[in-house]
């Protein structure tokens, strides 16, 4: 109480003050020719999806974590409850990336607890937003590109999806999002279903959801090697989860596997 | 120079508490009880005297609403920069208490040229299981005390006045408040009705003294009182919450009757 506190609720400021700074001053001070490195690609390497589904928000990422051609982990764990009522879904260099989740999940509580009321669903859209911008330098440099998704509730609870730009630009996605390396191969497939499909995935129950995003992460792995897809055989599957109105629901693997069989096509006799 | 004369020095100090111990009188009581459904806190105010910390974490305090304000920020404060720079396990009633808070309580009441901390308070930690909860009181002047969990148990008791303490700490065939939620609420109900009801006396009280049912205990109260829960279901979460008036066994309806 010697020091004067400050009501005002921001978690890195305060990191900054009791001498935690999220990024060394002058640690880094962009890339040596200002470009995004040739390196950038495989620095996102992985699927991460969102779409809009009638339960709510569906959204899902593959295992794998790759350095170069090496995979190093088939158990990473990219889509991260932030709070009750946000999700992200992480693309891009695990270090920041995990760390950009931690000091989320601390601010979102912090304001909470500090102003004693929640951060809006724009305040923590932005807070998101302000992590990729501080973090310039290293995606100029290539080797700290994070790229994200964020499955959020509003105000009156309906869940929302937004997805962002390496600099942190935010944008809403009124259909579906993606992210990583394979995602091009999911966000084609989501295209064609959202504007040919019968049946677009916004109409889709949780169960079909959940099997649709399974299906598209295994088809982002087809041509994709850095991201993991769905690997029954050591019985490793993607993370899933819904956000609803009533909250967050995660998919068990026993239930992944369970819907994943189910969409298998018969052999034939 | 006031600081170089020890027995001057020593009257300023005196007339410091006195003053505080004054403004802390009129104060309403707060209450803190464990048992198993987590830690219940309690406290009839019109303002604001239960706070959640952090996850495990909750704060219970009275005396000046801007001096609980700088104390709840520096718990939360403290908290947050802990756990995010090393890990939620290592965020603990103990360390913030002893090392963050008391000094800059102690801190803030020897500097006797500028306006003393007003406040009171206990900080509850949720632990696995009763046994592993704990409690720590602070008091204005930096001094700090933990709470045995049997104490706790049987529940804690601040208020402004120190006789009344006093009073609750000797209270004789003092019972642990038992394992539901109910019975937490109405333990810490009578707690504060009888807090209340003994004014500034110092009353050589029994458990069977207090009043008995809810309904006595909020007639006395006056003000329907507010709670505040680490529960321990949510042990590996955010713990806190605000337990409904049905699960304390407190039925809104008999809340507005006892309000009259």
């Amino acid at each position: 109480m010697s020091e004067q506190p400050a009501f005002d609720g921001d978690f890195p400021a305060l990191l900054q003050r009791r001498g935690h700074p999220l990024r060394p001053e002058g640690a880094l001070s962009g890339g040596s020719n200002g470009h995004l490195a040739g390196g950038l690609d495989a620095t996102r390497a992985t699927t991460v999806l969102g779409f809009h589904c009638a339960d709510g928000v569906l959204i899902a990422g593959d295992r794998r974590a790759t350095a170069g051609n090496t995979v190093i982990y088939d158990r990473a764990d990219k889509v991260i409850e932030l709070d009750e009522g946000t999700i992200l879904a992480i693309a891009g260099t695990p270090a920041t990336a995990f760390e950009m989740a931690r000091v989320l999940e601390h601010s979102f509580q912090y304001f909470r607890r500090s102003q004693l009321q929640p951060l809006s669903l724009e305040g923590k859209v932005r807070a998101l937003g302000q992590l990729l911008s501080k973090n310039l330098p290293m995606t100029l440099q290539g080797v700290g590109v994070v790229v994200p998704l964020l499955a959020i509730q509003d105000d009156r609870g309906e869940p929302q999806l937004y997805f962002y730009d390496a600099l942190g630009a935010q944008f809403q996605a009124a259909d579906f999002a993606v992210s990583g390396s394979g995602s091009p191969a999911a966000r084609s497939v989501l295209h064609y279903l959202n504007r040919w499909s019968p049946q677009p995935p916004a109409t889709r129950k949780r169960d079909e959801a959940a099997r649709l995003a399974l299906e598209l992460l295994d088809t982002a792995a087809e041509s994709d090697t850095a991201t993991g897809g769905v690997d029954r055989r050591s019985e490793i599957f993607p993370q899933v989860k819904l956000l609803g109105k009533d909250g967050i629901t995660d998919l068990t693997p026993a239930q992944l596997a369970k819907l994943f069989g189910e969409g298998h096509l018969p052999k034939p006799s | 120079m006031i600081g170089e004369e020890p027995y001057r020095w020593l009257e300023a100090i005196q007339n410091r508490r006195e003053y505080i111990e004054d403004q802390l009188r009129p104060a309403k009581p707060v209450f803190a009880v464990a048992g198993g459904p987590g830690i219940l806190l309690c406290a009839v105010s019109a303002s604001p005297k239960l706070f959640e910390v952090y996850d495990h974490l909750a704060l219970a305090g009275l005396g000046h609403p801007a001096d609980l304000e700088r104390v709840r920020q520096s718990a939360i404060d403290a908290a947050h920069v802990e756990g995010f720079t090393r890990s939620r396990a290592d965020v603990g009633a103990r360390r913030l208490a002893n090392y963050t808070l008391a000094p800059a309580m102690k801190a803030a009441f020897e500097q006797i040229f500028a306006a003393p901390l007003l406040f009171r308070g206990v900080l509850a930690e949720l632990g696995e299981t009763p046994a592993e909860d704990s409690a720590w009181t602070l008091d204005y002047d930096g001094s700090f005390e933990a709470a045995a969990p049997e104490e706790l148990a049987r529940g804690l008791l601040l208020s402004g006045r120190n006789r009344v303490n006093q009073g609750w700490t000797e209270l004789a065939d003092k019972p642990a408040a038992g394992d539901t939620l109910k019975a937490l609420a109405g333990h810490a109900l009578r707690a504060l009705a009888w807090a209340q009801a003994s004014g500034d006396g110092s009353p050589r009280a029994a458990w069977k003294d207090l009043p008995k049912t809810n309904a006595e205990a909020l007639k006395i109260l006056g003000t329907p009182p507010a709670f505040a829960l680490l529960d321990r279901a949510r042990r590996n979460r955010i713990a806190y919450r605000v337990p409904g008036a049905a699960e304390l066994g407190l039925s809104p309806g008999k809340r507005k009757t006892a309000g009259k």
